[in-house]
């Protein structure tokens, strides 16, 4: 009798080993490990514990997410400063823990064998690695070009990245500063870096901007680098005022700058997801904080204007629904719209939603309108396949509507819904493969007013067959 | 095996036995550093299972196996879930309800009670720290001639009184053991009743007034035995062989991990408040990943 | 031959207490003398010791007064560990005293102390060992050790040193006799042949007396007597006063008158033979046994400890009546405690049955009383009330100031009971056992280490609960005592009965 009690109590130490274990090292069940399925029949890697952000404050978790041809796997970055590449299955092929910053953007080099991956953190790091093996090919410190202020927090960082077809990557290193006097200043400089890692050139070279830098893009048919800027509040002794600066891609030698004119009741005209240029560098998109979605040329030039979302006053408040994304595609020049907002406090609430608001809009280059495709929740980002459009559903702060949340797949061409795949929480990064058939995305842990807390960060695989959605990997 | 037997050790692996006290003190103290400094469960889980890989390769006896595994089992299913129910931080996300804040008396009482993710993993924590010592301090328990600590903690220049009645805490630990399974006993035989003869959670805080009463005699004896036979005059007498070079090697190796691991994890926490130096990268995310 | 201790009109008190506990203590000790020193519980023996082990100095809470000459030096202002240079004592129980881990350890610790050389370490303790009948078995665990052996390890751990004078305080009152009775020989030896100075604690003089040919008789703090036990024993007044118990041997001797008193069996066989007139009609003795009805029944019982390759109990089968009083009695392995936690509830029988009133054992367990070996750890509260009223619903305080008086606690009701003598002490578990009222009582070596007054309180005590209907059942080495005492005997050898009767017919 006394042995068996002792092999009883063996066999549970045994099993209460293997639980630690399961937990030290993050397989919680809530997790969802490998093999793991959502209610879409969809791969679920977890991607480990981070802190749960309030669901009424928006694009505080971050994740990125692409798709690579060559190895027919996710690259996935994340908040834990954790670089994975997952293979279509969800399986980890490796993971390179880039330690304490937070991985904000990243692009792939053209011949899909180089991922650029941009951190905030104390030095907000640039990093080329290479997307076989994970070892890092050569890294930038973002804060040999815009300083580093840790004791306010004043961390640099790479808020976005783009790659020519050269391979140079072209890199926006911005950090936010606040000022003794309470006031708002910025330290923004774009950085061009050739594929063998060496510094092709920094714009602007003896300063910096002294205005935020949240966009770039750069074309190889017309040889330029356009970047946007913006400001909460412009001053006047601030130099990077204008709202487009076209550089030479060669060079980084500024070729001119174009100032959009704010709408009432802006002041400033604000870009957050664009501009982009079209494939042959003769277009360029670019949707605005203020609602509007604009075509240029290739050049800078407008060609035409539209109204996304006209700002309109509400029981005494400004409201409208921000514009954010704007591409050049052969299908037509698609731009997006976020939540509703109130003018004065984006964190107060509004009396209505604004009809304009979490949409994808299509126009024909002509200027004429394709078509509004209204989600329930934030268009938190867009991923281009064949024909397709994936958009990442995120957060209504205005409706708390949790079943808009997941990936969305629309038809280019006249904006019809093929799939949906619903996901618990937000879905704040979206890819997918060239051919479309490939889907993948991040979902976020975030906590409702109720108290709740829904969704988990994790990274979400799924297979798109022809005849529909949730067709298991 | 008999509960004094149990305690006392000197039926492991003849090498740990003829390890030094101070070698094993300073083990075990920079051990207990490492489970304070690091919070990263991984690690700890490792650190733990360290310990345990130790009391396999110093053959501790299957009996002593049971022990631990009981304590062990104690220890960290109680820290978890007590943290999983009666987790305050948040976040804190519910995986389990097991009483509705909306169900009567109870659900009104409690305003519900859940088990909280956030808490199972805080609980573990909390738990593989704790277990972590337990393990190593019973290795070195089972393991040790109470007057290898005693001679390693005068080796350390401690007070002769005080390492005396550090190692006799240590001394009484088996005796304690063998004695508080009698008075658990007695106490079951002093019942009137049928159910009082087999309860053991009820009598318990009666265990201790006896047991400390005897342990302060037995405590007595002990000092009046050593201290006849020239324990406190022959201080300076005592002979102080070196350390082995191996266990000199150990000791360093181990003050010179416990110093990189406070010193990453204070450069850590102060980079966090801002003060950050970037040519400590590397020990940034080191100890971000690995503490 | 050479004064080796010379204590002078020594007086020591307590700071706790009004009335001195060593009154006015003078003798001399001889080199290679070999002196019991004996006296009723609260006699000072053990201060005394403690005075010449000069723990009394530095216990600072009270007055010592007299001259203490060790060598010929005044040992009185010395420090107990300087003393420890001289002396060597033992105490009562060596798991209190022994610190190391393994035998040779234990024994190396004071050389080391002195910081000899490894060397000689090693020789000095291994010579110890062997003299002390540890040869070999340097390399054991202390705890592998038997209690006899335990206590040589704890002897060999101050003879090592080579101590001119030796102090034992009571150190066979938890052995067995034959283990005593071995430890005395090594004692004796150890005297003979390396003439080492011994002052021996002791009330068990009846056992021990072939071992000393010099007593010192304490009573109240004073030496009452001085001299040959021969002597001793001429004086029935004092021994008696000093609470010591006679050899029975000497009682008889008393009892018929015999010229003089002696120990050895044959020698008094002879005196009798001698002085007395044998009548072979002269009738038995009316046997005792119990005429109440059976209440215990126990058939087959078997019971093997895990890991053992045989039974420790085999078959072994009793009737207990109501009012009768049985002594279990057997050599060490026997089985005696294991019988007693078998019906104690400790244990649970593997085979057999065992029953009380024709009830299964397991539903009558409340009314079994068991009074263990260890008494002390039986007592539980702050003072000696809480002790009789702890978990007891059916006391009342008229009931207990009659047990109170009855068992001579009544002026230490709101004493704390570690506090009380030994003998107290164990009255006051007795007594809170039989406030409950058990049906049956069982009791392991009751008589342990108590002096005369002592066990003839626990024998009325027994006695009056027999009376009452209640069956005893008590374990015991004390042969003489299970004479007196029981109604029947139970003999066990081996696990098995040997012998189950009347108690004059076996033992």
């Amino acid at each position: 009798m006394k042995q068996c009690k002792m092999y009883v109590v063996f066999l549970l130490f045994a099993l209460s080993l293997a639980a630690l274990w399961w937990i030290a090292s993050g397989g919680t069940p809530w997790q969802g490990r490998d093999g793991a399925r959502d209610a879409s029949g969809g791969r679920l890697v977890s991607l480990g514990d981070i802190p749960v952000s309030n669901y009424d404050r928006m694009g505080f978790t971050k994740a990125i997410v692409r798709y690579i041809p060559k190895e027919k796997g996710w690259l996935v970055g994340t908040e834990r400063g954790e670089l994975f590449l997952f293979s279509d299955q969800g399986e980890q092929r490796w993971k390179r823990s880039l330690g304490i910053g937070k991985l904000v953007s990243a692009a792939l080099s053209p011949a899909g064998d180089t991922a650029y991956v941009g951190e905030q953190s104390p030095t907000g790091t640039l990093y080329a690695v290479d997307v076989h093996t994970g070892d890092i090919r050569w890294q930038y410190a973002a804060s040999d070009f815009v300083g580093s202020d840790p004791s306010q927090r004043s961390y640099p960082s790479v808020v976005h990245i783009a790659v020519d077809g050269k391979g140079t990557v072209y890199a926006n290193c911005y950090r936010f500063l606040m000022q003794k006097d309470g006031g708002r200043a910025y330290a923004g400089r774009m950085i061009a870096v050739r594929r063998d890692g060496s510094l092709a050139w920094q714009y602007p070279r003896a300063e910096v901007i002294d205005s935020w830098i949240n966009w770039c893009d750069v074309n190889d048919a017309n040889g330029r680098v356009v970047l946007s800027t913006s400001a909460y509040d412009f001053r006047e002794e601030m130099r990077y005022k204008d709202t487009l600066y076209f550089l030479r891609r060669d060079d980084g030698q500024e070729l001119r700058s174009v100032a959009v004119a704010p709408v009432e009741p802006f002041e400033n005209t604000v870009l957050r997801g664009s501009p982009n240029f079209s494939a042959d560098g003769r277009y360029l998109a670019a949707s605005c904080s203020d609602g509007r979605g604009f075509l240029f040329d290739g050049r800078g030039n407008i060609l035409w204007e539209r109204t996304l979302s006209a700002p309109t006053r509400v029981a005494g408040a400004w409201i409208n629904a921000s514009g954010r994304d704007g591409f050049a595609l052969a299908e037509g020049v698609v731009f997006t719209t976020i939540n509703t907002f109130n003018r004065e406090n984006w964190q107060l609430p509004t009396p209505v939603e604004h009809p304009s608001s979490n949409s994808l809009f299509l126009f024909h280059y002509d200027g004429s309108f394709g078509y509004q495709y209204r989600a329930r929740g934030t268009m938190e980002e867009l991923a281009f396949g064949e024909g397709i459009v994936a958009c990442a559903i995120g957060r209504n702060v205005r409706t708390h509507d949790y079943s808009c949340h997941g990936a969305l797949v629309l038809r280019l061409r006249d904006g019809r819904k093929l799939d949906f795949y619903h996901t618990e929480g937000p879905l704040q990064a979206i890819a997918v493969s060239p051919d479309g058939r490939h889907l993948a995305g991040v979902e976020a842990p975030v906590l409702t007013p109720e108290g709740r807390t829904i969704g988990a960060y994790r990274l979400h695989i799924w297979r798109r067959e022809p005849a529909g959605p949730g067709a298991p990997v | 095996m008999s509960m004094r037997q149990l305690w006392e050790g000197n039926d492991s692996a003849p090498w740990i036995r003829h390890v030094t006290g101070e070698t094993k003190l300073l083990v075990l103290l920079s051990y207990s550093v490492w489970t304070l400094a690091i919070d990263n469960p991984e690690t700890l889980f490792y650190l733990f299972a360290g310990t345990l890989g130790l009391h396999l390769v110093a053959r501790t006896s299957r009996s002593k196996w049971y022990v631990l595994a009981i304590l062990l089992l104690l220890g960290l299913w109680g820290s978890m879930f007590s943290q999983a129910l009666f987790y305050t931080q948040t976040p804190r996300t519910p995986v389990l309800v097991l009483i509705r804040p909306d169900m009567p008396v109870l659900g009104r009482l409690t305003e519900g009670l859940f088990v909280y993710r956030e808490g199972i993993l805080y609980g573990a924590v909390q738990g593989l720290r704790s277990a972590g010592m337990l393990s190593l301090g019973l290795l070195v328990c089972w393991t040790s001639d109470p007057r290898q600590l005693l001679q390693a903690l005068l080796r350390w220049r401690l007070p002769a009184q005080i390492a005396f009645m550090l190692v006799t805490a240590i001394r009484f630990l088996p005796v304690l053991a063998a004695e508080a399974g009698e008075v658990l006993l007695v106490l079951q035989l002093r019942s009137g009743s049928r159910r009082g003869r087999r309860a053991v959670l009820r009598h318990l805080p009666y265990v201790i007034q006896p047991l400390l009463t005897r342990c302060l005699r037995r405590a007595q004896t002990l000092a009046l035995s050593v201290t006849s036979r020239g324990f406190f005059l022959a201080r300076g007498q005592r002979k102080q062989a070196p350390l082995p070079r191996s266990e000199r090697i150990l000791c360093l190796a181990c003050l010179a991990v416990t110093g990189g691991v406070v010193v990453s994890k204070i450069l850590y926490v102060l980079s966090e408040q801002g003060f950050y130096w970037g040519a400590f990268r590397q020990i940034y995310d080191g100890a971000k990943l690995y503490l | 031959m050479d004064e080796l201790l010379r204590i002078s009109h020594l007086r020591y008190r307590y700071g706790t207490r009004e009335e001195p506990t060593l009154r006015d203590v003078s003798f001399t000790l001889g080199a290679g003398e070999m002196v019991l020193l004996a006296g009723k519980s609260g006699s000072g023996k053990s201060t005394l010791l403690q005075a010449v082990s000069g723990i009394l100095r530095t216990n600072g809470r009270g007055l010592l007064e007299g001259e203490i000459r060790l060598d010929g030096q005044d040992v009185v202002g010395w420090a107990p560990e300087q003393i420890g240079l001289l002396v060597g004592t033992v105490y009562q129980t060596p798991d209190d005293q022994l610190f190391a881990m393994t035998a040779y350890d234990e024994v190396a610790f004071a050389l080391e102390n002195r910081g000899l050389p490894e060397e000689i370490i090693s020789r000095r303790v291994e010579e110890t060992l062997v003299r002390v009948g540890l040869g070999g078995l340097g390399a054991r665990g202390i705890h592998t050790l038997s209690g006899g052996q335990r206590q040589r390890l704890a002897l060999a751990s101050v003879l090592v040193t080579d101590p001119k004078l030796l102090l034992l305080d009571e150190p066979v009152s938890q052995m067995n006799p034959q283990g005593a009775r071995d430890f005395l020989q090594l004692l004796r030896q150890l005297n003979r042949e390396r003439g080492l100075t011994i002052l021996l604690i002791e009330h068990r003089v009846h056992e021990l007396a072939g071992y000393f040919r010099r007593i010192l008789l304490l009573r109240e703090g004073s030496v009452c007597y001085d001299g040959s036990l021969q002597g001793l024993w001429k004086r029935p007044d004092l021994s008696s006063r000093a609470g010591l118990r006679i050899p029975a041997c000497v009682r008889l001797c008393r009892a018929l008158g015999l010229p003089r008193c002696t120990e050895g069996d044959a020698e008094m066989a002879a005196l009798i033979r001698q002085y007395c007139r044998i009548d072979p009609a002269m009738p038995a003795p009316e046997p005792r046994q119990g005429t109440g009805p059976v209440r215990v029944e126990a058939r087959g019982l078997c019971y093997r400890y895990d890991g053992a390759e045989t039974d420790t109990l085999r078959q072994v089968g009793f009737q207990l009546r109501g009012g009768e009083i049985t002594a279990l009695m057997g050599c060490n392995g026997a089985g005696k405690s294991t019988l007693l936690n078998l019906l104690g509830g400790v244990t649970m029988p593997e085979r057999g049955s065992l029953t009380l009133d024709g009830a299964p054992w397991q539903d009558r367990l409340e009314a079994v009383g068991y009074m263990r070996q260890e008494a002390d750890l039986m007592l539980l509260t702050d003072t000696v009330r809480n002790e009789f009223f702890w978990n007891n619903r059916i006391l009342r305080e008229e009931t207990f100031r009659q047990m109170t008086e009855q068992m001579d606690l009544a002026p230490y009701r709101d004493d704390f009971p570690l506090a009380l003598s030994k003998g107290q002490r164990l009255r006051v578990v007795l007594g809170a056992i039989l406030a409950r009222k058990p049906e049956v009582l069982l009791l392991d070596e009751p008589t342990t280490g108590q002096d005369l007054e002592s066990l003839d309180a626990i024998r009325s005590l027994l006695r009056a609960y027999a009376r009452g209907g209640g069956c005893v059942f008590f374990c015991t080495h004390d042969v003489e005592l299970a004479s007196a005492l029981a109604d029947r005997v139970l003999l066990l050898s081996g696990g098995q009965t040997l012998a189950d009767g009347e108690a004059h017919r076996v033992c």
